[in-house]
């Protein structure tokens, strides 16, 4: 019983809905302009020859679809994650978001390169949709609040605190350091502690030949530096569970470290940095960014004379 | 960022809250505490989900994570991407001790030497490298199906050129010792050819 109310307590932690709902614009407005301005070219995909399509298991079952239906997933979904990330009908929005954003990212997966940079953003949608993200910042909020004050009922307030909330940012956060100490895992599972030295990093700097990269990989120590570098910052996200300075060190580490894989690398985390804001306060973060406008512009507003 | 959350916009009114304020996602409840309705006024039963319904709902999510934690733990140790978006996380796990440049070429039937492109069959440049690494592999190793892939490839590229089809398509692989700038390179060419 004891274990069974610490796996509650750790996973359902009743936090504020504002958290989540800020979050929620986060995760949505990424997918949002990831599919509506980077990922459109997926369509053409239906075209391409069945020889390359080695579809991921999930996919397997599903029959792939032609360019005009696969033209209607990408209207549906661009649709949805736009009611989604403004909070209109935001739960069934998210329900049609979610499966349809893992398909649509699943079938070019399936064309021989699996990434995991949309990994938390897929897993975000899902969890949003399942905790009370629209309780706030929300079109849904607005209405709620309209339809009471005109009842003359009870105003529900943003103050409000959720298990679920809760959940969808530990899943989040656990998916965040189970993704790094995995890596590592598999690092020092198939090479050992001498993947430090063991040329995987310079010849992917080679392969995808950015100008950065083909400067550095005259320098073999470097490399071996930023190894090890790789090595022991994903081997111990787990510190990202600690509050505080501890956190927010690795978290700047972590991002320097993923503007590194985009320059020297060319490839993307930016789904799996957004969701580091599963680890922190977003709600006050919010109340301090408001606070902060408003001495902006009370400061900036023309001082009223006192007459005498 | 602070841990103390807001409290200002409470009704006056509010009834008994079923948890305390507390901080954010460090700390965690008391045991059994249901935690959701802080805030709620006596007049807003309606509009909470029913106390039994709840407990099911969140025993059915905690089943569900439960399952997710194990599958993608499994994921994880296997090291598999197939499963994806429930998947491991090995990209450049693998020792290497050479750097590899490949290209592929086709003689068409006017003669033509055409160097075959990732876009002409609708790939990214990283989707069309994982299909050669099935001909051959980083290291030069020649793969059982190299042959048939190769003979697969040509025939998709002749059907986008039924014009000038080719009679002839050649991967040539270039591998380079690490590290880098370390002298010396071997070449491996596997060939098709129209019979």
């Amino acid at each position: 019983v004891s274990l069974v109310r610490r796996w509650q307590a750790f996973w359902f932690p009743a936090v504020p809905v504002r958290r989540v709902a800020v979050f929620r614009v986060v995760m949505t407005g990424y997918a949002f302009f990831d599919v509506w301005l980077v990922s459109g070219f997926i369509s053409r995909y239906a075209h391409v020859d069945e020889a390359f399509y080695k579809p991921l298991l999930f996919l397997r079952p599903l029959p792939r679809l032609d360019s005009g239906l696969t033209s209607a997933v990408y209207a549906v979904l661009v649709v949805s994650l736009a009611l989604a990330l403004v909070g209109c009908f935001t739960r069934p929005a998210l329900w049609i978001a979610a499966p349809l954003y893992l398909w649509w990212w699943g079938t070019y997966y399936s064309f021989g390169a699996v990434h995991h940079g949309r990994l938390p953003v897929v897993v975000a949608l899902f969890v949003l949709a399942v905790a009370p993200s629209g309780g706030a910042y929300s079109v849904d909020w607005l209405r709620s609040r309209r339809r009471a004050a005109r009842g003359g009922a009870w105003q529900p307030t943003a103050e409000r605190r959720d298990e679920l909330a809760g959940w969808a940012l530990r899943v989040m956060m656990v998916l965040v350091v189970g993704a790094y100490v995995l890596a590592a895992y598999a690092k020092l599972r198939v090479t050992g502690p001498s993947w430090v030295t063991s040329g995987a990093l310079e010849a992917v700097m080679i392969r995808n030949g950015t100008p950065a990269a083909m400067l550095l990989v005259r320098h073999v120590w470097l490399i071996e530096a930023m190894a090890a570098l790789t090595l022991l910052l994903e081997a111990t996200a787990w510190l990202l569970f600690f509050r505080g300075r501890i956190r927010d060190a690795y978290v700047v580490a972590a991002v320097l470290f993923h503007i590194g894989t985009l320059v020297f690398l060319n490839i993307s985390f930016l789904g799996l940095v957004a969701a580091y804001l599963a680890f922190y306060d977003l709600e006050v973060g919010v109340d301090r960014a408001r606070a902060w406008l408003r001495r902006l512009t009370i400061g900036s507003a023309p001082q009223e004379l006192r007459l005498r | 960022m602070s841990n103390i959350p807001s409290m200002r916009q409470q009704p006056p009114h509010a009834p008994q809250a079923t948890s305390r304020p507390r901080g954010g996602t460090g700390t965690l409840p008391d045991p059994g505490d249901q935690g959701a309705t802080v805030g709620a006024p006596a007049g807003a039963e309606h509009q909470l989900r029913p106390a039994a319904g709840r407990r099911w709902l969140i025993a059915l999510v905690s089943t569900a994570t439960a399952i997710w934690l194990a599958a993608q733990l499994g994921a994880g140790l296997a090291m598999t991407v197939q499963s994806w978006p429930v998947a491991g996380f090995p990209m450049f796990s693998e020792r290497r001790t050479v750097a590899d440049q490949r290209w592929i070429e086709v003689r068409t039937r006017a003669g033509r030497i055409v160097t075959v492109r990732p876009g002409e069959f609708g790939l990214t440049a990283l989707q069309f490298l994982n299909y050669q690494r099935g001909i051959v592999g980083d290291a030069g190793m020649v793969k059982p199906k190299g042959a048939a892939r190769l003979g697969r490839l040509a025939a998709i590229w002749n059907r986008q050129h039924p014009d000038d089809p080719a009679v002839s398509m050649t991967l040539t692989l270039l591998v380079r010792p690490l590290p880098y700038g370390t002298p010396g390179e071997s070449r491996q060419v596997i060939r098709w050819s129209a019979s």
